[in-house]
């Protein structure tokens, strides 16, 4: 835009340009938006002067406005991105990474106690190429088919019960309020089979 | 010296100086169709507007909402408007009215209070209003305040009185001729080149 023109803007928004030349710049306004653009960083001039400004965008209800008697949305502002909302994100971020350990904690753990009761088929198994394995009927993970001199890391029957069915990634279906063990109502509760600790027959 | 009465002195309209005939021709277009003359409007009064609203809705979103309603009802109403008084006034009254009517549609009763502009304190109340804008906003809004307050003081004395005789005092070109003892073309030279001083350094902050 040329010097001129701008002058003309200047001059519009004060109501000083002279009727030609307004009736020339109104034209211009409809189809460039830059010249509009510039008209309102030129009143959001006086506005900041006279402490009338609200908010930081000049033309954010013009675009209001204009979308509504066109019906449309507005359309995309031209500024940079604001900056993401973190504060509104780190709740959902904090849960996620909290159900990520717990999860990796629970597979780990189970991993653990797999690969030290002995894996069906044992380390063959894990070792063949994936071609290579023959399709065989999942084993039961809790009774394995070859038991190792290995310690077993086996936690109590009651507390496997308690954390299967009162940690907040138990089933909403079986979970039961927090007293309910206290009262011995876990007995009622179908037991989570395991492998019975070793240290607990050892030297009997 | 102070009233005992607490009704809200609601603010009268000071015409913009040298606005009429230019406001006159914008919305003879607006009858004619021209959603484009309506867009100049709305750049011209936006800020005007919205302050008044916020006289009466505190929350700077919601006073959006409801200055843009006021357009709304201002380009609807359009064809209606005859030119006895000045646009703005018209758009004055037509806002303040939909100011009024959102506080009751909302259960809200329009604040009491004295709004002399002259008491500092009051001029505070004014002030908190803005301040419920968003951190960040406000952030920025300072910024860009800033911004234009250090532009001011680094013109040519010349071009800062010719601003601040026409965007303060609101004063026309003439006026300021007068003033300042210069041609009105000189006037207007010198307000374009404040204003492109101030938007070289403001146009990067939007």
């Amino acid at each position: 835009m040329t010097e001129q023109f701008n002058d003309q803007i200047s001059a519009f928004i004060d109501d000083e340009l002279p009727d030609e030349e307004s009736a020339f710049l109104l034209r211009r306004f409809e189809r460039d938006a830059d010249a509009r653009s510039r008209a309102a960083r030129y009143t959001m001039i006086g506005a900041a002067l006279r402490d009338e400004l609200v908010g930081s965008d000049p033309e954010i209800l013009r675009r209001r406005i204009a979308a509504a008697l066109t019906g449309t949305a507005p359309a995309a502002q031209q500024r940079p991105a604001a900056r993401v909302q973190w504060r509104y994100f780190r709740p959902v971020v904090g849960v996620g990474i909290a159900a990520t350990v717990a999860v990796a904690a629970i597979v780990g753990l189970r991993a653990v106690n797999f690969a030290r009761v002995g894996a069906p088929g044992g380390a063959a198994t894990l070792n063949a190429p994936l071609q290579a394995r023959t399709p065989e009927p999942p084993p039961s993970y809790v009774v394995p088919r070859e038991v190792s001199d290995a310690p077993v890391i086996a936690p109590a029957v009651r507390l496997t019960n308690y954390v299967m069915h009162h940690s907040e990634y138990a089933s909403r279906l079986n979970r039961l309020p927090v007293h309910s063990n206290v009262v011995g109502a876990g007995e009622l509760l179908p037991p989570v089979e395991t492998v019975p600790a070793k240290r607990e027959t050892a030297g009997e | 010296m102070g009233s005992t009465d607490k009704r809200l002195t609601e603010p009268v309209a000071r015409q913009p100086a040298g606005s009429g005939a230019s406001d006159l021709a914008l919305i003879k277009r607006v009858q004619q169709g021209d959603k484009s003359a309506f867009d100049l409007l709305v750049i011209k009064y936006q800020h005007k507007i919205l302050k008044l609203i916020m006289r009466y809705v505190r929350d700077s979103s919601e006073a959006m909402d409801v200055a843009q309603e006021a357009f709304l009802k201002a380009y609807r109403a359009a064809p209606s408007f005859r030119g006895d008084s000045a646009f703005y006034t018209w758009l004055y009254r037509i806002a303040i009215n939909t100011a009024k009517n959102h506080l009751v549609a909302a259960g809200r009763r329009p604040a009491h209070y004295n709004l002399d502009t002259q008491d500092p304190e009051q001029v505070e109340v004014l002030t908190d209003l803005r301040d419920l804008d968003t951190p960040e906003g406000l952030a920025q809004s300072e910024e860009i305040r800033e911004a234009i307050n250090r532009a001011i003081r680094e013109l040519p004395e010349e071009l800062r009185t010719a601003i601040l005789l026409r965007e303060i005092e609101g004063m026309s070109y003439e006026e300021i001729a007068q003033t300042m003892e210069c041609p009105v073309g000189t006037v207007r030279s010198r307000i374009f080149r404040a204003r492109e001083a101030i938007d070289r350094e403001i146009a990067p902050l939007l």
